[in-house]
């Protein structure tokens, strides 16, 4: 029943992140904008077009087969998507251009049950493989969207915050105040920070700096408001 | 009956298994993406073109691949094979924090990149962030009541870290010549109450107010990653130029040097092998490309332009912050001056040099496929003007052709 109950609340967390990926992951391309410039021409490069979307399929169905990472995820854990994103290929030097004609991904996952970064290097295409996998302890992952909207979320559902942003005439108004954020790494080495990952949040309006500063654990989810 | 609960469990457990890996997988197909890319021909009035294509990256924001100049001529040669943002380092006077924003602090410049309005953009919105202007210039060159005017072409973001925002642009002139920049605006980071903060910062609130408040002084060490491919990848050199007083003969009747000190001779250094170079004594470097002469005989290249640096190194924690340009061999592996070798962020290259400053290892690069990183620093001490919203302070450098023909490139 408690393994049922911590489920739930997980599924509904990572739905509210999920969620947020969409909102990231509708980009236009941008042969759909229509360039008015007639001395300004647009022509494709194949090899810098971005993964799509059932490219970054692929990545995550090969990563599934691979033994290795099935291991690594296979489990009731907390994993987050750092990022997904097409892997450059190195250039061959002596014709100036990427030396092979093939599609990669990076990705890297972070594991916050077992404080582990997960990286891979996927190659995809006719004969996918994993062709990389490293697990690193620690959190040298930097932080991916999802993680700070995460944090966003956090934030906004902490009665301290919420108190915060009544005194200001602003709770419940989302679309009238701004926030931003950064990862929080203390000085002082002994504080839970210095070995979680957590998020900076600053709340604004268009025309003041709030004064609210949350500092959101991530690690634990928990929320200081200082 | 134990057998059967242990059996309920097992299958329960691998239900539970399944659906969490379902559910990260559905998350990963769907993972942020801001990735974008496309590629122009851009032809001036001037007969000129450059072509090139830019991306959109998570961590590095706007990176350039492939731009070629065609001169008036019509002679056609790359210049640059990757442009970027290599990281953004942002230490505080006060001893913290440092911000490493496009490795560590933030999900980099192009996660965190805006979606612009079009009345923003005075051009064309290429994707929801990123806007590319044509401009005039003003004169291109004018003498007497000659002139030709010049026109260029910039690719810009703006990228919110923070209470900071980054407007990342590279610029493309009519001439040839090319200028990253990195624009500094928002709201103060670092605000921190109490009269020992003095030292460190500039004070934002009433001088009668108590307990005054600081704006914490910090450092904008921006580094760009240019690799170079003038007429293709291999053969290239760099030419250290420093400007020295000559104490010597002058060539001039009537002037000895050694008195007037006022003659100054260019001292000319080929790199042998990978360099950290500093931009003191008054220095300027040149990546020419060994094979390619041009009309009168002269190797063809371009000039690297620092600009008004305030001149600053890092303590030994933080050995990447030790010069203003890094002079390396290609290696693919090697993009972000700091962190590189982070498998959280450079997947498959967890051997490679861990910062610029590492990558400095005494390979040759006379000859070689060379890359530069250029450090360019701004300290920002704290005035008025930064409250609310900070104005807008620009940086960057100018790399302009050289002996790219025996005569102008507009000619």
């Amino acid at each position: 029943m408690v393994q049922s109950l911590r489920m739930r609340f997980r599924m509904r967390d990572s739905l509210a992140t999920v969620l947020a990926a969409l909102a990231l992951a509708a980009e236009p391309v941008a042969s759909q904008v229509r360039d008015e410039t007639p001395r300004i021409k647009e022509y494709v490069d194949d090899t810098l077009q971005p993964l799509t979307a059932a490219e970054i399929q692929q990545a995550t169905a090969v990563l599934q087969r691979d033994d290795r990472a099935h291991a690594l995820l296979v489990s009731d854990q907390r994993v987050r998507t750092v990022f997904i994103e097409r892997r450059e290929d190195d250039k061959d030097v002596d014709t100036g251009q990427p030396r092979a004609d093939r599609r990669r991904a990076d990705v890297v996952l972070y594991n916050y049950d077992t404080d582990e970064t997960i990286s891979a290097v996927v190659t995809l295409g006719p004969g996918p493989r994993v062709e990389h996998l490293a697990v690193t302890p620690g959190q040298p992952a930097a932080l991916g969207s999802q993680e700070v909207e995460e944090a966003r979320q956090l934030a906004l559902a902490d009665p301290t915050v919420q108190a915060g942003l009544r005194a200001a005439g602003l709770l419940g108004r989302e679309s009238e105040f701004i926030i931003t954020g950064l990862r929080f790494q203390p000085a002082v080495l002994d504080e839970p920070c210095s070995t979680h990952r957590c998020v900076v949040l600053f709340f604004n309006t268009r025309d003041s700096v709030l004064g609210i500063e949350p500092i959101v654990d991530l690690t634990t989810r928990e929320v200081q408001v200082r | 009956m134990i057998a059967i609960s242990l059996r309920l469990v097992t299958e329960t457990r691998s239900l539970i298994q399944a659906a969490t890996l379902a559910l990260i997988l559905f998350m990963a197909t769907i993972a942020p993406s801001a990735a974008q890319s496309a590629c122009n021909t851009i032809s001036f009035a001037a007969g000129t073109q450059w072509t090139l294509c830019w991306e959109l990256r998570l961590r590095e924001g706007l990176v350039i691949h492939r731009a070629d100049y065609r001169d008036k001529a019509g002679v056609s040669r790359r210049v640059l094979y990757r442009g970027s943002i290599a990281e953004v380092h942002v230490p505080y006077h006060s001893g913290s924090p440092r911000f490493l924003d496009v490795t560590s602090s933030t999900s980099g410049l192009g996660s965190n990149a805006l979606d612009l309005d079009p009345s923003e953009c005075h051009g064309v919105l290429v994707s929801r962030k990123v806007c590319r202007e044509m401009h005039d210039r003003g004169y291109a060159w004018k003498f007497s009541s000659f002139f030709q005017r010049g026109e260029e072409v910039t690719y810009w973001i703006s990228s919110q870290l923070g209470q900071y925002n980054y407007i990342i642009s590279w610029t493309f002139r009519d001439d040839g010549s090319i200028r990253p920049e990195a624009g500094l605006t928002g709201r103060l980071q670092v605000v921190k109450g109490g009269p020992a903060y003095a030292p460190f910062g500039g004070r934002v609130n009433p001088e009668s107010a108590s307990p005054p408040t600081f704006g914490i002084n910090h450092m904008h060490n921006i580094y760009w990653r240019l690799d170079l491919d003038i007429a293709g990848a291999s053969n290239d050199a760099v030419n250290r130029i420093t400007q020295a007083v000559h104490t010597g003969t002058s060539p001039d009747a009537g002037v000895n040097c050694a008195i007037v000190r006022t003659c100054h001779i260019n001292l000319h250094t080929v790199l042998a092998v990978e360099s950290i170079e500093r931009l003191v004594p008054f220095k300027t470097w040149h990546q020419i490309d060994k094979g390619t002469l041009n009309a009168d005989g002269r190797s063809i290249g371009y000039e690297i332009i620092p600009e008004g640096n305030q001149l600053w190194t890092g303590p030994s924690s933080e050995p990447w912050a030790a010069g203003e340009l890094y002079v390396t061999s290609y290696n693919g592996c090697e993009l972000f001056a700091v962190n590189n070798n982070n498998p959280g962020l450079n997947p498959g290259c967890g051997s490679a040099a861990p910062h610029v400053q590492a990558m400095v290892n005494a390979q040759p690069i006379n000859g070689a496929d060379v890359v530069l990183w250029y450090n360019a620093h701004f300290l920002h001490h704290i005035r008025d003007e930064d409250q609310l919203n900070m104005l807008a302070h620009h940086m960057g450098l100018e790399l302009h052709p050289r002996n790219w023909r025996h005569i102008n490139t507009l000619q």
